[in-house]
């Protein structure tokens, strides 16, 4: 039986890729962006987008994630930061901190940005490693005191590798210490850059992922610890403490650097998530009519395949990462590729393997 | 006083640390703690609510049962209320 088109849903959130350049080359990037020797050519100018923000208000916009690339490299990027409140909108960033002084932790205070900072390890010689940029321990650290002096409150994220992962039970203490009031561990996964880490045995099987999740601590005092695998994965007292982690995918649309709408960054690698150009197509028309975003609210959740259909989990994870999985197996609804392995390991848990009645094909 | 049970048309899952009620028509999953996991143990049909209540009173160590005995009854009421509980 043919199912009803799904209503249109807010677009809460824009994933805003500011600059496709960075001034690190960290070796797991899945964005891949250039130096930043060629950063002129990897951004438009804010008076050339913030159209676009006004306009998505009118669909529902609440908050604005600054990603990149590296945000802070935006020459517009404090005119951003102050511009986003002044139009009634929430900010959100993510930044390497390497660039963060005291005015740019000024700018953050002043737009109530809700930020984190990349810190991989407590020492330079594994965050160097992974950001393969000499220095950028240091400097992120130095942008961590210069966010600790104007009172801010942030997030350290990890990204979790072969190198860091007898040091990771530490890090919660480490990054608390540096001005971090949560940290979030991402497991590096294969896509973008990290092909290579693979390649080379740097990333952990999913068994070793487990058991350095098995071994992080109890943290207290109000630090709280984020481990980024899909909720069926990971202990239910983690989710007692910090909730199931509802995908917001059906209100998230990317505005990369180019000007081009996307699902998220992935847009810009993969052209079927390549939305088209918001300078002459109006997000209007992209959030309400492009055809990956009306199947894609027809398909999540019930038309999710493989293990992601049958657990427990479903319409709260959504399948944990469609553009993910996207890159991995060329579909949008199939398994996410960790909760699949997990299965063909035997260690997706039995217990969350139900049978939901609502089931699209 | 009636017995009370889980609505049977609900999957619940449970561990040391919590559980999990679930419902297969919505897909819908509600995350409990605990004690509402325990709670939802003695929904087997042999207890009424003052039982369950009782119950969890004996197992946890409360620094204010008066506390602990209002929010064990409101969560079971509220299970009730949605009809996630229901006599047996």
């Amino acid at each position: 039986m043919p199912t009803e088109p799904r209503r249109v849903p807010p677009l809460n959130t824009i994933y805003y890729y500011v600059t496709g350049s960075c001034n690190l080359r960290c070796r797991h990037c899945w964005i891949d962006p250039v130096t930043e020797s060629q950063r002129s050519t990897l951004h438009l100018p804010w008076r050339a987008l913030k159209p676009v923000f006004e306009q998505a208000k009118e669909l529902g916009l609440r908050c604005v994630k600054l990603t990149g690339g590296e945000p802070f490299l935006h020459p517009d990027i404090l005119e951003i930061l102050a511009d986003l409140p002044a139009m009634g909108l929430g900010v959100r960033m993510e930044t390497n901190g390497t660039l963060i002084g005291e005015r740019e932790a000024k700018a953050l205070k002043a737009a109530n940005a809700d930020f984190s900072i990349s810190l991989d390890g407590p020492t330079p010689e594994i965050h160097d490693d992974l950001r393969n940029v000499p220095g950028s321990f240091e400097k992120t650290l130095k942008g961590m005191a210069a966010c600790r002096a104007e009172g801010l409150r942030f997030q350290a994220i990890c990204s979790l590798y072969r190198r860091n992962a007898e040091l990771l039970p530490g890090m919660p203490a480490f990054a608390a210490g540096h001005g971090a009031t949560s940290l979030k561990v991402n497991v590096i996964t294969s896509m973008g850059r990290s092909d290579e880490m693979r390649a080379h045995g740097e990333l952990l099987s999913l068994p070793e992922v487990l058991e350095v999740r098995s071994r992080m601590p109890q943290t207290g005092n109000g630090f709280k610890l984020f481990f980024d695998l899909p909720p069926a994965l990971l202990p239910l007292r983690d989710i007692v403490r910090n909730g199931v982690g509802t995908c917001g995918i059906l209100g998230i649309l990317g505005v990369l650097h180019n000007g081009h709408a996307g699902l998220c960054g992935i847009g810009e690698h993969l052209p079927e998530l390549d939305f088209g150009d918001l300078r002459q197509v109006s997000i209007k028309q992209v959030w309400e009519t492009h055809p990956t975003l009306v199947t894609l609210r027809e398909k999540l959740p019930a038309g999710l395949g493989g293990i992601c259909g049958r657990c427990i989990f479903r319409n709260a994870c959504l399948g944990k990462c469609v553009a993910n999985t996207f890159h991995a197996i060329g579909k949008l609804y199939g398994a996410f590729s960790t909760c699949a392995e997990a299965e063909e390991l035997g260690l997706f848990p039995e217990k969350y393997i139900v049978e939901h009645h609502n089931v699209v094909a | 006083m009636s017995k009370l049970k889980l609505n049977p048309e609900l999957v619940f899952r449970e561990d040391n640390d919590g559980g999990l009620i679930f419902d297969p028509a919505t897909g819908d999953v509600q995350v409990l703690n605990e004690t509402a996991a325990f709670i939802c143990t003695l929904l087997d049909g042999t207890r009424s609510a003052e039982e369950i209540v009782a119950e969890v009173l004996e197992e946890f160590e409360v620094e204010d049962p008066a506390a602990a005995h209002a929010d064990a009854a409101q969560f079971i009421e509220s299970l009730l209320s949605r009809s996630m509980a229901m006599p047996a």
